[in-house]
């Protein structure tokens, strides 16, 4: 979108100045630096969300009054730039600062909101939503929340909650009236993770990190005050916190793999032994072209759903489209990325821990694709989405 | 139709919706004009031509779309042209519009001294005259170092020799464009009428059919001072800008033959109705609409991108090269899926499908292969990051 020559200035302003705070704060070679203990990894990610706090730019998506006030324009230019910069990512703080935060501003009581103020000092919070016979089918959700008295009493498990081992407090999904058709009897609930009855055990991925968790809740009593929206309302909440994945965090990841293309023509251009570097040969310089290509239309894809959003005129379900199309490309890069490095990135290396789709460790990055076109709702589902919401085509009668 | 000052936002909004009402004009037009008999018609009956067709494209002013208004055009710029070439891509237009409009003009407005661009440019935009361009080699190559024909310095200016074959619509052109290669590695545009001594033209049909095609012989052809429009680096310079704006229109001729292969599947899908339920509801059906629409949308921002920067400068960019090969290969890709999703009466001669099909082909291959356009890609990518 052409923007107004006043506004193109405040950006281009904007854009200086991170660009000036980005080269002054973020440390180089901290990929390679940062420790690879949990507990260092933590110190890491804390400090770098203090970092950005005192910056004012922890919050650019929250409300004026809360930190916050950035346009979406703004934030495009801001995450264009951390990215630029190839900042560390705040992966301990998503949860918080996206999915809870877009909650609570938009349902939580004057008592939950409070939480806000908390997530600012760097209270942590995971997701509870999946569970081992609810994944793509999510409404199918068994976890039971029963009332008793000014309580709710919660038996079941939850799986693929990210950052659990860490967190303070807990999204939670929880079937209030199973007599309910399934989205019908569902409520959304604020747990305390220090409750008794909470275990929470880290689940080993394919990358060998541990970021997801299970979850086992043993009559876990949760305070009345902690439901949000109404009871059996919880489904109609879970899509509030979903949607707050469909706005600038696909631009920032989107804007990170321009730093991965870069690496990859770094990693064509060295010589192997008795051959001449990769980038000569046509057939690795048109797969760069091709992946270059694809780059430009998920930035220019992205850039559409803002604008959508900006304008509020877009369709929410674009963001499956981007979010197919990210994880695929991001995939092929991947797999370029173990073709240079030949038989050398399948030997034994840690991965370092908050830096998002790309290390550089190359096969573990390979492997570690599966976690974008699995989480946040199968690629499978996506394109089901797609079929269904932006073509039109009628549902699978079965599926229900 | 007027050009606005760009960096306002009502402005932005203003083309945007002008855009839009363009859009539906050439498509009603072409609907009429030029539906699926006529088309048949057209392709599978040698080399007539559709003057019909031709006066309507002219009364709308779709000839000079992108030609300045003192010219006797309609002043808007590439990016309204690419709207019309997508409608055509739609609809598989039989028309020398891509010879005359996008390469005999671009030529002309890329390179066109004022003296040229006053006696040519109103009658292009008239249509009282067409043109086409001969930028290729004798396999169809193009590129400064593909170009068929040879030009050596005479006594009276220019002589030119050679042939270059695949040319759009060379055998309807009142005048030809002429990229010939110098001895001193530049290359000679001139332009020249097409009775001229020293010019044959031979059509080379096509099974496509809904594109023309032929090859220009130079015997001798004697070129003078006043039918140069550019030689020696300025005119590679104009030959590559000429070249990026006839792959970026090739590109959205497929972007049309996409939308309309994907919207024929998607209606399909909801009508027929195999196992007692509509095939659009089955998994693998719409999985499989789902990604030809993915491809679609990526290779609409690419386009529209690519057009966009064309509109804004007139030098060679790597977004031309990125759309052409991205969108002909996902044309390719979508009436593929396409004609499979219908079955059976996909592959019949009376569904429209493999008209779309053949020219999504055509495309792919015309003005530089997805696979040259990558390798362009890539040396200019790779400059640029290791620059």
């Amino acid at each position: 979108m052409t923007l107004a020559a006043p506004e193109a200035d405040r950006l281009s302003e904007l854009r200086a100045e991170v660009r000036q705070w980005c080269h002054e704060h973020v440390p180089t070679d901290w990929m390679i630096d940062q420790p690879r203990d949990e507990a260092g990894f933590l110190s890491f990610q804390r400090w770098w969300f203090e970092e950005l706090r005192l910056a004012g730019y922890l919050v650019p998506h929250w409300p004026k009054e809360w930190g916050g006030g950035f346009s979406l324009d703004e934030q495009v230019v801001l995450h264009e730039e951390l990215a630029a910069a190839n900042a560390p990512r705040l992966s301990a703080f998503l949860v918080s600062l996206y999915h809870a935060a877009a909650t609570l501003l938009a349902v939580g009581s004057e008592s939950q909101q409070r939480h806000l103020s908390a997530i600012l000092e760097g209270e942590i919070w995971c997701q509870g939503f999946s569970e081992p016979n609810a994944g793509s089918d999510l409404a199918s959700l068994r976890t039971r929340a029963f009332r008793d008295g000014d309580n709710y009493v919660v038996n079941g498990q939850k799986v693929w909650s990210s950052g659990a081992h860490h967190a303070d407090w807990c999204l939670l999904l929880a079937r209030t009236d199973p007599s309910a058709p399934k989205r019908a009897g569902i409520s959304y609930f604020l747990l305390d993770m220090r409750s008794p009855g909470v275990e929470v055990r880290p689940i080993r991925q394919a990358n060998g990190a541990s970021e997801f968790c299970e979850l086992f809740l043993t009559d876990v009593v949760v305070p009345a005050e902690s439901l949000v929206g109404l009871e059996n309302d919880g489904w109609r909440v879970a899509q509030i916190t979903l949607s707050s994945e469909r706005g600038v965090t696909i631009l920032e990841a989107s804007e990170r793999l321009r730093g991965a293309y870069r690496w990859l023509v770094e990693a064509a251009k060295q010589p192997t032994a008795g051959h001449s570097p990769p980038i000569d040969d046509p057939a690795i310089r048109e797969v760069l072209a091709d992946l270059h290509t694809r780059l430009r239309a998920l930035r220019l894809l992205c850039r559409s759903v803002i604008d959508g959003l900006i304008r509020n005129s877009g369709n929410a379900s674009m963001a499956s489209l981007v979010k197919v199309y990210f994880s695929e490309l991001l995939r092929d890069m991947m797999e370029l990325g173990v073709e240079l490095d030949e038989l050398h990135c399948h030997l034994a290396a840690a991965r370092p821990t908050s830096c998002g789709a790309v290390s550089g460790v190359w096969l573990l990055d390979f492997v570690g694709t599966w976690e974008w076109s699995i989480a946040g709702g199968t690629n499978e589902i996506q394109r089901t989405v797609i079929g269904e919401r932006l073509l039109g085509l009628p549902r699978d009668p079965s599926a229900t | 139709m007027n050009s606005h000052a760009p960096g306002h936002p009502r402005a932005e909004e203003h083309l945007i919706a002008e855009q839009s009402h363009l859009r539906m004009m050439a498509r009603t037009l072409l609907a009429k004009e030029c539906n699926s008999q006529r088309v048949r018609a057209l392709a599978d009956n040698g080399l007539p031509f559709d003057g019909k067709l031709w006066a309507c494209l002219v009364d709308a002013g779709l000839t000079g779309i992108d030609i300045p208004i003192e010219y006797g055009g309609a002043g808007a710029s590439f990016a309204e042209l690419a709207v019309v070439l997508v409608e055509m891509g739609r609809q598989a237009t039989v028309s020398p519009f891509l010879a005359s409009a996008v390469l005999g003009s671009g030529a002309v407005l890329l390179s066109g001294t004022d003296a040229q661009r006053a006696s040519w440019l109103p009658q292009l935009a008239a249509g009282s005259v067409r043109a086409t361009a001969a930028v290729s080699g004798a396999n169809g190559r193009t590129g400064p170092s593909q170009l068929g024909l040879v030009a050596e310095r005479g006594r009276d200016g220019w002589q030119i020799d050679g042939a270059a074959a695949f040319v759009p619509d060379a055998h309807l052109a009142d005048v030809l464009v002429l990229a010939a290669s110098d001895p001193d590695g530049g290359v000679l545009l001139s332009l020249v009428e097409a009775d001229r001594h020293g010019l044959r033209i031979v059509p080379t049909p096509t099974i496509d059919g809904t594109r023309k095609l032929a090859t220009v012989h130079a015997e001798g052809l004697i070129i003078g001072p006043d039918a140069v429009l550019a030689s020696g680096a300025p005119g590679a310079a104009a030959l590559a800008a000429l070249l990026d704006r006839v792959a970026v229109a090739v590109a959205c001729d497929s972007l049309g033959v996409a939308e309309r292969a994907l919207e024929m599947t998607v209606g399909y899908a909801k009508d027929r109705v195999q196992f007692g339920r509509p095939i659009g509801s089955f998994q693998a059906v719409k999985h499989r609409c789902a990604d030809m629409f993915i491809g679609v949308e990526a290779a609409r921002a690419l386009t529209t991108d690519a057009a966009g920067e064309l509109a804004r400068s007139t030098t060679a960019c790597a977004a031309a090269s990125a759309a052409k090969s991205y969108v002909t290969d996902m044309a390719v890709k979508v009436a593929g899926d396409a004609l499979q999703l219908h079955g059976g009466i996909g592959y019949t001669w009376e569904h429209d499908m493999h008209i779309l099909l053949k020219r999504a082909k055509l495309n792919q291959a015309l003005f530089g292969s997805a696979r040259d356009h990558r390798r362009q890609a890539a040396d200019r990518i790779l400059a640029v990051l290791s620059g």
